[in-house]
């Protein structure tokens, strides 16, 4: 296949997959950590780089009714969390657009 | 290993040969023509004998003789042909009828005439009626009409009109040689990307179906090596050319030269990110995503040293003036001596291609999308300028004469940016490959780096003209995806390294046969004796890369 294309980011603490180590998101970008995935924790991004999105659903979660896409890494293939795509409740609209990863699959790199 | 160029052969299959005897007399008299014309009589008198064709100049000096006289009547008695052509000449010969009228100062004649003429033709009738009435901008008229000021090239420009007029019979002798040669040219020109390329010395072919500098596209392939344990991802070609050095997707590199082949698997944990030679071509370094940089020799393909010292994924080496740069995720750049020992450091932001030319070192960053132009001096404090893309820049390359950048911008549509490195101006787009979001790399080639040169995604190789924006050439070169292309300047080798698990090598030449080299899994058990065989045969054309090898072994 080649070697993908790969985005990376400048500056210090980033995120990057466990697996195979390409860059997903950084600390600048990271809103919350207060979020559960099937795998334990979870953070809530505003952005992230290097991941391609699957079908999207209709899910309830536990903060209610939404629309999510699953979050795969590109280096890898494997579903790292998921992204928001429309919240039901007013109370969570403003997760839209934003992605959530799982602490489990995610590293820490450049941090001091 | 086609060429394409399909509109010039559809145009050649469409056009059939005539070779009917009117056609044959037409091409002998224009000889004749032209020869008379020259002053060579003599031989003119011998070609007319043995063809049997007369230039027949008689009837035609006569004419030119009336019209040199200005004996308009005769003339148009001679000429009498269909209603059409004979108002037209009928009109340009009152026309000139009319100017000598004037400049005799017969104005009651002239006037008479002039109601003739503006009956056929009622803008010029005005402009020549100012005549009459302004004789002082009379120089101004005439350029307005066209015509010359003096009367006996007046006359000669109404003969040439005639001529114009009829074009058939004895008096089709309109195409003359020389004409037919300067508008054929100037249609290749049109035509042909090739022939618009002032650099190049002015050896014009004027057929449609001519290979202009085509000759220049490596469009034959010479050697094949097949073999690799996965997809080749990095083929390069060191600096005399007699080594290529290749890493594959599991992270194996490959030294090969025309006698051996050698392998370093698991060369690296990671993907290998680049590979570049000493300048002498001893060593070969090869950067990982593993943070590491080893150090081969290029002889005995064993392991020197390693150097760990970047904390991150070192993405890119280069190698200057005996010294290594490398530089990565960590943010800044390392310079190292041939031992490994890192004497230098720069920061920088996260680099994912180092180039350096005489004047400048350029940082192709990852993270933002712009090249980062610095003095190349000692210290590498001094930055120039930013060249700033749109989007990601993928790969990059600089010209062999360090004029130029090639930059290929293709995460969102396939195409490359030519920018000058003399005035940091953007030049060019070129597409027309094909890219799905794997990396492919682009390079300059050709004796005066005319062409840059870019894989595809489809198999093919693309060559566009960087002072033409026509694409060139397209070759079949795979059927895979490829990854990296690297043209020698010095041997005029393009090298092409392919998902298929083959790197191959095409030359300008033309090639009897296609050589055939298995990689021998040295460092490898090999499963069966068949794979460690080497195919060599006899071919002519790899004397070029004999006469390199020695060369090689003389600086050793």
């Amino acid at each position: 296949m080649g070697k993908i294309i790969l985005e990376y980011f400048d500056g210090d603490r980033i995120y990057v997959c466990s697996k195979c180590h390409i860059h997903i998101s950084n600390y600048k970008s990271r809103i919350s950590k207060n979020f559960r995935g099937g795998f334990g924790q979870a953070f809530l991004f505003e952005k992230g780089i290097n991941y391609h999105v699957g079908q999207s659903e209709v899910k309830d979660l536990m903060t209610g009714k939404h629309t999510v896409q699953d979050v795969i890494c590109n280096g890898c293939n494997k579903v790292i969390g998921w992204k928001y795509i429309k919240a039901y409740r007013e109370s969570e609209k403003y997760k839209e657009g934003k992605i959530i990863i799982e602490r489990h699959f995610i590293r820490r790199i450049k941090w001091n | 290993m086609q060429v394409y160029d399909n509109l010039a052969l559809q145009e050649v299959q469409s056009i059939s040969i005539d070779d009917s005897p009117e056609r044959l007399k037409e091409i002998v008299r224009m000889i004749l023509q032209e020869l008379s014309q020259m002053g060579y009589d003599d031989a003119c008198k011998i070609l007319e004998d043995e063809s049997q064709t007369k230039l027949d100049t008689t009837q035609m000096s006569e004419l030119k003789e009336s019209f040199l006289n200005g004996d308009y009547e005769n003339i148009l008695q001679q000429l009498d042909f269909s209603d059409m052509i004979n108002r037209k000449l009928q009109y340009e010969i009152q026309k000139q009828l009319y100017l000598e009228i004037v400049q005799q100062r017969n104005y009651e004649q002239a006037v008479n005439l002039l109601r003739q003429l503006s009956e056929f033709n009622e803008q010029e009738s005005q402009v020549l009626a100012k005549m009459i009435f302004l004789p002082e901008d009379a120089s101004q008229l005439y350029v307005q009409l066209g015509i010359p000021m003096d009367q006996r090239e007046q006359r000669l420009q109404l003969y040439q009109k005639t001529l114009n007029l009829l074009n058939f019979g004895d008096f089709s002798l309109k195409t003359q040689f020389d004409k037919v040669i300067d508008q054929s040219l100037e249609y290749q020109i049109k035509r042909c990307p090739y022939h618009n390329d002032s650099n190049e010395n002015k050896n014009y072919s004027l057929l449609i179906d001519h290979n202009c500098q085509s000759y220049q596209i490596p469009k034959n392939n010479s050697i094949l090596f097949q073999g690799f344990d996965d997809e080749v991802w990095i083929a390069k070609f060191s600096n005399s050319g007699t080594w290529i050095g290749c890493a594959t997707k599991k992270n194996s590199i490959y030294i090969i030269s025309k006698e051996q082949q050698q392998k370093i698997s698991k060369a690296h944990q990671m993907d290998i990110n680049s590979l570049v030679f000493s300048s002498d071509d001893k060593l070969l370094f090869s950067a990982s995503n593993d943070k590491k940089i080893n150090c081969y020799d290029v002889q005995t393909a064993q392991i020197k040293v390693t150097m760990s010292q970047h904390t991150n994924e070192v993405l890119c080496l280069a190698y200057f003036k005996n010294q290594l740069f490398s530089g990565g995720v960590d943010g800044w750049i390392g310079i190292w001596q041939d031992n490994g020992k890192l004497v230098n450091q720069i920061k920088s932001k996260v680099v994912k291609n180092i180039l350096l030319t005489d004047q400048y070192l350029l940082l192709h960053n990852a993270a933002i999308f712009s090249i980062t132009v610095i003095e190349n001096d000692s210290k590498f404090n001094k930055i120039i300028t930013h060249m700033e893309e749109q989007e990601l820049i993928v790969s990059s390359a600089v010209s062999q004469n360090q004029q130029f950048l090639v930059l290929n911008v293709s995460k969102e549509k396939p195409k490359l940016h030519l920018w000058s490195l003399k005035t940091f101006q953007k030049l060019h787009v070129f597409f027309g490959f094909q890219v799905k979001g794997i990396e492919m790399k682009c390079c300059f080639g050709s004796k005066k780096d005319n062409y840059v040169c870019v894989g595809s995604q489809d198999g093919k190789v693309y060559f566009f003209n960087k002072n033409n924006q026509l694409q060139q050439n397209v070759i079949d070169g795979h059927n895979q995806p490829i990854n990296f292309v690297d043209w020698h300047s010095q041997t005029a080798q393009l090298l092409t390294a392919s998902d298929d698990k083959t790197v191959k090598i095409w030359i300008q030449d033309h090639v009897e046969q296609q050589q055939i080299i298995n990689i021998a899994n040295e460092y490898d058990q090999p499963i069966n004796s068949q794979q460690g065989e080497i195919v060599e045969e006899q071919d002519d054309q790899e004397d070029e890369e004999y006469q390199q090898q020695s060369e090689g072994d003389q600086s050793f």
